[in-house]
C-alpha cells in the first residue's frame, strides 16, 4: 500500500511547479516538476517501484533514483502532507506524462509559514516606517 | 433625572465605512473612539444602511500599552483566535472580540484606541472578503478600468511608488483582489493614504529599491512565491484558507508579474507604463 495525498492539503500546479497548502499547520510548499509528477500519482496504490515503472524517458534511469524517490516521500510524510492509512482509491487515475526527458530527483524546493497580517504597517508597530501616520 | 442620565450614558453612536465592497458599521458609546475611525477611514465613509457586518466597541479601563505612539497608532499584540459557536473569539493581552458570523455582528472590548480594532480587522476582513484576497500592496490606477498592484513588505517602497503616481494611487498599503467576469480586480482598502476605487489589474509589481529603474518579468511560480508573504491569510479557518489559496494561484497565473527595482524619481511611472502595457 502506498501513500496518498492528505485530505487537509489543497494543491494546484502553477507554471512548472506544484504548490501545496497544508490547511491545518499553515504552511505552503512547492514541489519541482518531478515532485509534482509524483504528487499527482499519490493515490494510495503506487509506491516507488510503480513510479519508476511509469517513467517514459529519453535517458536511462540513473542509479539511486529509487532512493531519491523514497527520500522525497519521506519528506512529504514528515511534513504531514500524505497519509499512509486507508485503502487505495477505487479507481487509480492514470499518471500524466513525466514532464522531463531525463530523471530529475523529486524535491520539495520551497516552503513558507503563512501568517495573517502580511507584514503590514497597519498591524505592526515599533518600526519608524510604520509610525508615520497621523497622531492625535 | 437619574433615568435620563442613565439613558445618556448608553447612547450609542455609529459610523459606517466601506472596506472594498464590504460595508461595515461601527457602534459605540465611546464617541472619541468613533472619531479615531472617522480620522483614519474618512474617505471610505458611507451613508448608514445596507451594512453587511456590525462591530460594537465597548471600552475597558485597561491601561494603554506603554510603547503606544498614539491612540491611532498600530500596536501588534500576540493574538489568539479560537472557534466558538457561529464564529470566532479573538483575544489579545488587552482586548477581546467575539465574532458572530451568523448574526453578522462582533463585540470588541479593549482600551479606547484603534489598535484593538486593527487586530480584529486583520482577522475579520479576510473572512468577510469571500471572493478574493487581501494583499499588502499599493494600488495605482491607470485610468477608470486598469491598474497595477505594487507589493512588498514595509520599506519596499509602496508608499513611495504611490506618492510618485501623482494622484493615480488608490491605496498605499492594503488592497483587496477579486475575480469578476474572468478579470482580476484590485479594490482599494483604507489606510493612511488611500481613497475608494477599483481597477482591473494589468500587472503585479514586486517592489525593491535600486539606483535606476529595472523591470524583470516573473514566471507564475516565482510570482506566487513572492505573493505568499504579502497575503493576509485567514490562518484559523481551513475553508477560508483553501479559498484564499485558490485565488492566490489564480492571481499568480493570470496577471503578469514583475520584479521592479526603482529609484525614487518622477519618471518611474513613465517607465512602468511604457514597459507594462
Amino acid at each position: 500500500m502506498g501513500l496518498r495525498r492528505a485530505a487537509h492539503v489543497a494543491w494546484r500546479r502553477v507554471g512548472d511547479e506544484t504548490v501545496l497548502i497544508h490547511l491545518r499547520n499553515k504552511k505552503i510548499f512547492v514541489l519541482n516538476p518531478s515532485g509534482g509528477f509524483l504528487w499527482h500519482g499519490l493515490d494510495g496504490a503506487r509506491g516507488t517501484e510503480e513510479f519508476l515503472e511509469s517513467l517514459t524517458l529519453d535517458h536511462p534511469i540513473p542509479e539511486g533514483a529509487s532512493g531519491r524517490i523514497d527520500s522525497f516521500l519521506e519528506n512529504l510524510r514528515e511534513a504531514d502532507l500524505v497519509d499512509a492509512e486507508g485503502a487505495p482509491d477505487e479507481e487509480t487515475p492514470s499518471l500524466p506524462e513525466y514532464p522531463l526527458p531525463a530523471f530529475v530527483p523529486p524535491e520539495l524546493v520551497w516552503q513558507e509559514e503563512l501568517r495573517n497580517f502580511g507584514l503590514s504597517c497597519i498591524f505592526l508597530s515599533g518600526d519608524e516606517l510604520c509610525n508615520s501616520g497621523p497622531s492625535l | 433625572m437619574l433615568e435620563i442620565a442613565e439613558e445618556r450614558e448608553v447612547e450609542v453612536s455609529q459610523s459606517s465605512f466601506a472596506f472594498g465592497e464590504t460595508r461595515l458599521r461601527f457602534e459605540s458609546a465611546d464617541r472619541t473612539w468613533l472619531s479615531y475611525l472617522d480620522r483614519r477611514y474618512q474617505r471610505f465613509s458611507i451613508s448608514p444602511g445596507n451594512e453587511s457586518f456590525v462591530v460594537s466597541f465597548e471600552p475597558t479601563s485597561l491601561p494603554l500599552p506603554p510603547n503606544l505612539v498614539s491612540r491611532l497608532a498600530a500596536h501588534l499584540e500576540a493574538v489568539h483566535c479560537e472557534p466558538v459557536e457561529n464564529g470566532y473569539r479573538v483575544t489579545t493581552e488587552t482586548s477581546q472580540c467575539e465574532i458572530d458570523l451568523r448574526s453578522r455582528r462582533a463585540i470588541l472590548r479593549g482600551p479606547s484606541a484603534l489598535y484593538p480594532l486593527d487586530n480584529v480587522l486583520r482577522h475579520l476582513l479576510p473572512l468577510l472578503w469571500e471572493e478574493g484576497l487581501i494583499v499588502h500592496s499599493a494600488l495605482v490606477a491607470d485610468d477608470a478600468e486598469s491598474g497595477v498592484l505594487a507589493c512588498g513588505p514595509s520599506g519596499a517602497g509602496k508608499s513611495t511608488i504611490a506618492r510618485l503616481a501623482r494622484g493615480r494611487a488608490l491605496s498605499d498599503e492594503l488592497a483587496a483582489v477579486k475575480l469578476e467576469e474572468r478579470q482580476t480586480i484590485g479594490v482599494a482598502l483604507p489606510f493612511w493614504e488611500s481613497r475608494p476605487g477599483r481597477a482591473r489589474l494589468r500587472a503585479v509589481l514586486h517592489l525593491g529599491h535600486g539606483a535606476s529603474h529595472r523591470l524583470e518579468r516573473l514566471l507564475p511560480e516565482e510570482a506566487l512565491r513572492r505573493l505568499v508573504t504579502q497575503v493576509l491569510w485567514p490562518v484559523w479557518d481551513e475553508p477560508a484558507m483553501a479559498r484564499s489559496f485558490a485565488y492566490l494561484t489564480e492571481l499568480a497565473e493570470t496577471v503578469p508579474a514583475f520584479d521592479l527595482s526603482f529609484a525614487p524619481t518622477g519618471d518611474v511611472w513613465d517607465f512602468i507604463d511604457k514597459e507594462v502595457s
